[in-house]
């Protein structure tokens, strides 16, 4: 079904938009809450709660990519999940690793000016990302948007893990010079 | 400190744009190209013969068969990254949709185009059209529909600035008009779409409903909005087409559709997935939205190329040689249940081609349950470019992995 349907259907409050935003993305969504959470439970439970998410959103929201709406709805449900486990520091996954990783870009000592918004700093990112070459962001996104494995990423990209890491790091590194010119750090 | 501030950068990152992230899922794996290694080894044989008597034959092109057409490029097939193309029916007749092919008046040639509206983002932006041809569209579709053209404002990307201002962008995707009876839109893709005000209604007496439907009261309702909107849709020959698809639990929601039958095998395959219109009903019965599609608008003629017939097509897909979203094993030719000849409109398609379309009854496996327990039976869709082998440069198969 189309997603301009589906969305038709939300407005509608039909039960039907559950069951076709389950047959269309449930999969999908479950693919990024299993790489955030390692647990097939947690990671259904984050799934359901996705879809009465979307349920009380729909209307007023008339998203026009009801895939990326749908995900990003996951991927925060997720993360403040596993944030709110007290073994957040144990257990390896990508996104405990990722949040090490991104912890270069912040300088060591400092912290966010909090005149600057959260809108902002998610603009200077699309900003950053726009500039880069397709190739990166694309490596970019699935690390730290997606929370996939290196492995994985090198598999998908035909690369080996090495260079993905290496890949990774100078994309990194260009962020934390893009944010001090920006002075998001005090 | 720092794991705070990275917190806050990896939600940050979670809210980029939807264009980027979607870009990043369409980054699939390295898929298997087994049956164009043999196919590819074929055609550098062709190749060569070709080439041995295109260098002969003064303005001949070796890099393409007749010397005229070029190599055809199958597009990934986008729905795989996302989710899995598959209807339910509780029998086979109903996955009957309008289409007009028919295998026994199949035409021996049929066009391939360049897409104008492929976005190669993935965002589904409207791309093509410039503003000029979409106001000329737009002023058209007003005076057809005896409208008052109140104010138009031009859709674009938005830019923030650093000040936190909100500019238009470069892009002008479409074009959004208030009239005086309603929202007039015309997309850069040829989308053409009227929202009358708060719903309008048919006569007493018309169901026009997605679920609470007759048959016969779907046709009898768009026989009569066909008719009051004949000025906008300008159809010589309007085809109704009614169909529609089951949810899990087996709520029947119907799709309202027609298109022009220019009484020509091929041309009517090509106005059916090209240049059709849809109505669209809202809770109360009433007309909620009008879609008229030009899914060509700003489409490049490649040429005109002969097809391979559906049973070489079905050769193919027992061989393994198709593109497809299913996530389970294709069960066999044996549970085909339905044959079209198809084009895949949209902005994720870089090449308008034909291909054949299998719709297979599909069985349960790997976690998914198939067959329901109230007797809908799902069937997932198979596509096999109806092109033949020496006209296509390059096909990947899907490898079966989700994502």
């Amino acid at each position: 079904m189309e997603d301009s349907r589906i969305v038709e259907l939300y407005w509608q409050r039909s039960e039907a938009a559950l069951e076709e935003t389950e047959r269309k993305y449930g999969r999908w969504c479950f693919s990024i809450a299993r790489n955030i959470l390692l647990d097939d439970e947690d990671a259904r439970e984050c799934v359901n709660d996705t879809y009465l998410g979307a349920w009380n959103s729909m209307p007023p929201h008339r998203p026009e990519a009801l895939r990326a709406f749908l995900g990003k709805m996951t991927r925060r449900i997720c993360l403040n999940k596993l944030r709110g486990r007290h073994a957040q520091r144990r257990g390896g996954g990508a996104a405990e690793l990722s949040l090490d990783e991104l912890a270069e870009c912040v300088p060591s000592g400092r912290s966010m000016d909090e005149r600057i918004g959260a809108a902002e700093l998610t603009e200077v990112i699309n900003s950053f990302l726009e500039a880069l070459p397709a190739d990166e962001r694309r490596i970019f996104l699935r690390r730290y948007w997606y929370f996939d494995p290196v492995g994985d990423i090198a598999a998908r990209f035909g690369y080996g893990e090495s260079k993905v890491k290496m890949k990774l790091k100078r994309t990194r590194d260009k962020l934390l010079e893009r944010l001090r010119e920006e002075d998001f750090w005090i | 400190m720092t794991d705070k501030m990275a917190e806050i950068l990896q939600d940050a990152i979670g809210e980029v744009r939807d264009d980027f992230v979607q870009d990043a899922a369409l980054s699939v794996p390295k898929k298997k190209t087994v049956w164009m290694k043999w196919a590819a080894a074929a055609a550098c044989l062709c190749l060569i013969a070709v080439g041995v008597y295109t260098a002969a034959r003064p303005g001949g092109r070796g890099d393409a068969p007749d010397g005229e057409l070029p190599r055809v490029t199958v597009p990934e097939y986008a729905a795989g990254s996302f989710g899995f193309e598959g209807l339910m029916y509780f029998s086979p007749e109903e996955l009957e949709n309008g289409n007009p092919w028919r295998e026994d008046t199949c035409p021996d040639v049929m066009p391939v185009y360049k897409n104008g509206s492929w976005d190669p983002t993935g965002a589904g932006v409207p791309v093509g059209l410039d503003v000029q041809e979409m106001t000329r569209r737009l002023e058209r579709a007003a005076g057809a529909l005896g409208l008052e053209l109140l104010s138009v404002k031009q859709e674009t990307d938005a830019e923030k600035g650093k000040d936190g201002a909100v500019t238009p962008g470069k892009n002008v995707y479409g074009l959004s008009a208030e009239t005086d009876r309603g929202r007039l839109r015309v997309l850069a893709n040829g989308t053409l779409a009227y929202e009358p005000p708060e719903g309008w209604a048919l006569p007493e007496g018309y169901s026009f409903t997605y679920s609470d439907t007759s048959d016969a009261q779907a046709l009898e309702a768009m026989e009569y909005l066909v008719e009051q909107y004949a000025s906008l849709l300008q159809y010589s020959h309007p085809q109704i087409c009614l169909g529609g698809d089951y949810t899990f639990n087996g709520d029947y929601t119907r799709r309202y559709k027609v298109y022009d039958s220019a009484g020509d095998p091929g041309q009517d395959v090509l106005n059916y997935f090209f240049r059709s219109a849809a109505f669209a009903p809202d809770d109360d019965g009433d007309l909620m939205l009008i879609y008229v599609y030009d899914g060509l608008a700003a489409a490049e003629k490649l040429g005109d190329y002969p097809l391979i017939s559906a049973a070489q097509a079905r050769e193919k897909l027992a061989e393994g040689k198709y593109q497809s979203s299913v996530p389970v094993p294709m069960p066999g030719v044996g549970y085909i249940a339905m044959t079209e000849l198809v084009y895949r409109p949209g902005p994720g398609e870089e090449t308008l081609l034909p291909y054949y379309r299998f719709w297979v009854e599909l069985q349960d496996g790997d976690g998914w349950q198939m067959n329901r327990d109230n007797g809908l039976k799902t069937y997932g869709a198979y596509y096999v470019p109806a092109l033949p082998d020496e006209y296509i440069a390059n096909m990947d198969v899907y490898d079966g992995h989700f994502n």
